[in-house]
């Protein structure tokens, strides 16, 4: 296995630069997400590592190797398309010994390898069996291992389980990650699906116009998104928004909702003093806080604000509270027990240290506290 | 009344049975979801109603009438597809115009203005009127669409899967902004999806529908909480619900043999008796709790894996051959590997007859 590193990567299509300046650093064994929307340039960074796509400028290595001018097939590289993907009519066993069957390998070295790649996967017991005989989890560790027979120096996967049913794919992704794990093979993995993201990736690669966002484990680009992109596209529902100004007035200091200067948050001297230090030209600032970290009470309490409830949306464990404060909505996360009429006057306090403040201009994160 | 009302509706398409003898009854100013897999009938039940297709046997009943040998113009339903039906060469106020202007409608102007007003400001397109509407992104072609639905004041809207073309940040705004919409303008709302998110948030009922046939019909809690059978239980929630067989010795339950025991209550345990044949278990994962402590009634497994949704961490435990999850806070900190200490929550378990897949209870 090995690293992978790219270098001030830029690819061009005509005028579109579809990969801008782009530095990444994929760690040996690492499981490496690509995660951004349709057109973010994601699938043509990944494209460019395999090779199927000449990049503009930049250097592209694979282990201590500049690959450059590699062609694809020298790039030692498994592409995996989808996982599920196999030769009906061809044993396991012959699905996986089928790439180096072209190559024309002997028949010997073949059966070692397979073994081999049995072995790590533990499918030795179904090498004979014919893929409709298999579950979807053995099946998707005969297509790896139709990969892995090659002994590349990664994977890269594009959308491999985008197109399964939910059910499905909740049990691949556990699968796929386990496998990973079992077998410690560099990862490129790309997908739109920030839940595939979260939950599989060692690290998070966020792209946005061809442009890296924020690369960081899971609890990272949850917990300290970068920008207003990563902390909208990261998390269901996502966080929510407000647009403020900091004020003091006597010995309160409070957020005013530019929605509605009669509604505002209260909060410590200490965050006050920091927004307004960050606020220079004070034009406002955005105030970002996920639907887990807003508190509602039901009695009135003059020290939260008042708000009013919008719309309710059960999801079995847990509810979305969708909530009305001054001309904005903002969502909740409640629990499933948690009784909501629409209509119904609530009191809702946004928990002060899970509260994030965005540049209202170049939406950068403001780093609160340490 | 606005309503919708099937009775013994049975379709075919060839040797194919689309819907089987399908009885159901969409409540004026209800929001009603058909929830279901692809290939369960959904679209082809909603085509019904609106008369794109004629049922083999049954009626169909709207606004009391039954509509059986309507076409779908005389129908008076609005009709909302996955995939926006713009004029791209018009704007969106022309857009929005259009259903309004046939001759037979004989709106005056003025009118039309008005309605076109008030729709786009509902549907926060009020600023986009002039534009054209191959200028929109996907998320304002839907509201426009949706708006062009709405703006004849239909009393019944029929929506196939609306959400479905649209990035989820967007699917996730509009799924609550419909909601509301619908209940402010106090519609019928026949709404169609495959996702069980969409149907769970949205709906008042929902109704499961698998292989043409209903499997359930009842309010989100209902369907999640005590779902009929296997196929409800594991189609509704996410995680999805955790299965395994189990016996009854000596009027107790054994899960995994020799692992989890419990004492069944009086009532359960009456309920099961006389029941001879193979017994499956539901439990769904935030019922599964997990710990690196032992406690007392957990039993041992090993963690197959963790996955951290930022709100939340799945957890795949593995005790011996059985593999399931469970939905724990954030802060809980194990590794893959590492051995973990579970517990059911014993009033949360589900009881299915492995065979027919039926809730016994």
């Amino acid at each position: 296995m090995a690293t992978i590193k790219m270098v001030d990567i830029v690819k061009r299509f005509g005028k579109l630069e579809a990969v801008s300046h782009l530095d990444l650093e994929i760690k040996d064994r690492e499981f490496l997400v690509l995660l951004g929307p349709s057109g973010c340039g994601k699938t043509t960074t990944l494209r460019s590592i395999a090779g199927l796509e000449t990049i503009d400028e930049g250097e592209i290595w694979i282990g201590d190797e500049l690959v450059n001018n590699k062609r694809a097939s020298d790039r030692d590289i498994a592409f995996v398309f989808q996982l599920y993907a196999l030769y009906p009519h061809l044993t396991a066993y012959k699905n996986i010994s089928f790439p180096l069957e072209t190559q024309g390998m002997n028949k010997k070295e073949i059966e070692e390898r397979v073994k081999e790649v049995a072995n790590i996967l533990k499918i030795n017991h179904i090498l004979k069996k014919k893929p409709s005989a298999l579950s979807s989890g053995d099946m998707q560790r005969i297509a790896l291992g139709r990969a892995m027979v090659r002994r590349p120096k990664a994977f890269l996967m594009d959308e491999p389980i985008g197109t399964l049913d939910a059910k499905f794919r909740e049990v691949m992704r556990t699968e796929l990650k386990r496998l990973h794990i079992d077998i410690g093979a560099t990862t490129v993995y790309v997908t739109h699906d920030q839940v595939e993201a979260m939950s599989m990736g060692d690290r998070i690669a966020v792209m946005h116009e061809g442009v890296m966002q924020q690369v960081g484990k899971p609890a990272e680009v949850y917990d300290n998104p970068k920008n207003l992109f990563v902390a909208n596209f990261i998390g269901s529902p996502g966080m929510n928004f407000l647009n403020v100004t900091c004020v003091k007035s006597g010995n309160a200091t409070k957020a005013v909702l530019a929605s509605d200067e009669s509604v505002s948050f209260q909060f410590s001297e200490k965050v006050y003093a920091y927004c307004v230090e960050k606020d220079t030209k004070q034009k406002g600032l955005v105030l970002g806080i996920r639907p887990e970290w807003i508190r509602i009470e039901r009695k009135r309490d003059s020290n939260l604000v008042q708000s009013e409830i919008y719309v309710v949306e059960p999801l079995g464990p847990s509810k979305i509270i969708d909530l009305k404060v001054g001309n904005d909505i903002i969502r909740a996360r409640t629990k499933a027990d948690f009784e909501a009429r629409i209509g119904d006057k609530v009191w809702i306090e946004l928990i002060e240290s899970k509260v994030h403040f965005f540049d209202k201009e170049s939406g950068q994160a403001y780093k609160l506290g340490s | 009344m606005a309503e919708v009302v099937l009775k013994n509706v049975t379709k075919k398409f060839g040797a194919v049975t689309a819907i089987s003898n399908m009885n159901l009854k969409v409540n004026s100013g209800e929001l009603f979801v058909l929830l279901g897999p692809t290939g369960a009938g959904k679209t082809t039940t909603l085509r019904c109603v609106a008369g794109l297709e004629r049922q083999d046997e049954g009626n169909i009943f709207i606004e009391g009438v039954n509509v059986d040998k309507f076409d779908p113009a005389n129908r008076d339903v609005a009709f909302v597809f996955q995939y926006f039906s713009l004029y791209p060469h018009y704007t969106v106020r022309e857009n929005l115009e259009f259903p309004l202007k046939p001759k037979h409608r004989r709106l005056p102007q003025n009118e039309i203005e008005d309605r076109v007003n008030e729709v786009s400001k509902i549907l926060h397109i009020d600023h986009l009127l002039e534009r054209k509407s191959d200028k929109l992104s996907g998320g304002e072609m839907q509201r426009v669409t949706i708006g062009r639905a709405i703006v004849r004041k239909p009393k019944i809207f029929l929506m196939d899967e609306p959400l479905s073309n649209l990035d989820a940040k967007l699917r996730e705004e509009l799924r609550a902004e419909l909601k509301r919409l619908q209940m402010d303008i106090g519609a019928t709302l026949f709404f169609v999806t495959h996702d069980q998110v969409e149907a769970m948030t949205m709906a008042d009922r929902i109704a499961v529908l698998n292989k043409g046939k209903i499997q359930q019909l009842g309010i989100p809690f209902e369907v999640y909480n005590h779902p009929k059978n296997t196929f409800v239980a594991s189609f509704v929630g996410s995680p999805a619900i955790n299965f395994f067989s189990a016996e009854i010795k000596n009027s107790k339950l054994e899960i995994i043999k020799g692992k989890f025991e419990f004492n069944l209550v009086k009532e359960v345990m009456g309920k099961l008796k006389g029941f001879q044949g193979n017994l499956r278990i539901g439990i769904r994962p935030e019922d599964v709790d997990v710990s690196s402590k032992q406690a007392d009634g957990s039993i041992q497994g090993i963690v197959y894996g963790i996955e951290n949704m930022g709100v939340e961490k799945i957890v795949t435990i593995k005790v011996e051959d059985n593999i399931f999850k469970a939905v724990c806070s954030a802060g809980f900190e194990s590794e893959v590997n590492a051995k973990i200490s579970i517990k059911f929550n014993q009033t949360m378990l589900h009881f299915f007859n492995q065979d027919t897949g039926e809730n016994l209870l």
